[in-house]
């Protein structure tokens, strides 16, 4: 996979906590908050089969202990809309990870950003 | 000499048998609502705790996400403590950076999201159709009165 992101890549968030789905199948801003290095963990899927990237998504879970409950994808224009960047960061188990960078250091602001992605994104429940 | 130490004193300061009782009649009438179930919160204070009990541990994301401290904990109850009666109560929620956070929903483009920070703030933001509005409150204060109005302009309320 290049390391150059494309515009019309979209990027897979996995969601490992419950609550970051609402009952509606909508996801909360809570999944887009950065950690506090201020990257935010997600895996890219343009050029790789749906079920190479639930099987990441199923290794990462199974790795902590935590039940899958689906996955967020955000189309990365609408991620570059918002002010921020992607990086290529490939991982052992994960050659497709990146991390979305370039937050603004304010919490509010931060979840501002990540309630804009949220609302843009798409939720997708596990592959059976 | 005075007399007062003598008098039964209150947690507040009270002093007098009437100031004191009175208190004690306010505190058993808010117990009473806080345990009923239309205006009670004690269903969400125990989704309080379950969500720090999930997120006590480093990693609660399946990769970096930082534990919810005692501190936040604490800061959450006391916020919540602070929303006015019949207010609509929110969704609990985590965030990676260690926050909790409460959520006030009608649709992905009418929300808005409170985090409980252990730094002792209260960070807010809100979308209501295309009208954006974050800020930061002081956690001790409890909740402001500009996020009242928000969070009723996002629930679609008039005061």
């Amino acid at each position: 996979m290049q390391s150059v992101v494309l515009d019309t890549e979209s990027l897979a968030r996995f969601i490992l906590f419950g609550r970051w789905i609402r009952a509606d199948g909508t996801v909360r801003q809570d999944a887009f908050i950065p950690d506090e290095r201020l990257e935010l963990s997600v895996t890219r899927c343009s050029g790789v089969s749906d079920r190479e990237i639930w099987n990441i998504a199923e290794g990462i879970a199974r790795v902590s202990g935590r039940n899958l409950h689906g996955r967020a994808d955000v189309v990365v224009a609408v991620v570059r809309s918002n002010n921020l960047d992607v990086k290529s960061t490939p991982q052992d188990g994960n050659p497709h990870h990146a991390d979305v960078v370039n937050w603004p250091i304010r919490k509010d602001e931060q979840k501002m950003v990540a309630m804009a992605l949220a609302a843009s994104s798409r939720f997708h429940p596990p592959a059976v | 000499m005075p007399l007062s130490f003598l008098l039964p004193m209150s947690l507040s300061g009270a002093t007098s048998p009437v100031a004191v009782y009175v208190e004690e009649i306010q505190k058993d009438s808010r117990e009473s609502l806080v345990n009923s179930a239309i205006f009670g919160t004690r269903g969400i204070l125990e989704q309080l705790d379950a969500v720090y009990e999930d997120c006590f541990l480093p990693g609660w994301d399946g990769n970096g996400a930082k534990a919810i401290s005692h501190d936040v904990l604490r800061n959450a109850r006391h916020f919540l403590g602070s929303l006015p009666f019949g207010m609509e109560l929110p969704e609990i929620g985590a965030e990676p950076d260690g926050a909790i956070t409460f959520e006030w929903y009608r649709s992905p483009k009418r929300t808005l999201s409170v985090s409980i920070n252990s730094d002792g703030y209260v960070y807010y933001a809100s979308l209501t159709g295309t009208s954006r509005r974050h800020g930061v409150d002081p956690v001790q204060g409890g909740i402001s009165k500009d996020l009242i109005v928000l969070i009723n302009q996002v629930l679609g309320i008039r005061v």
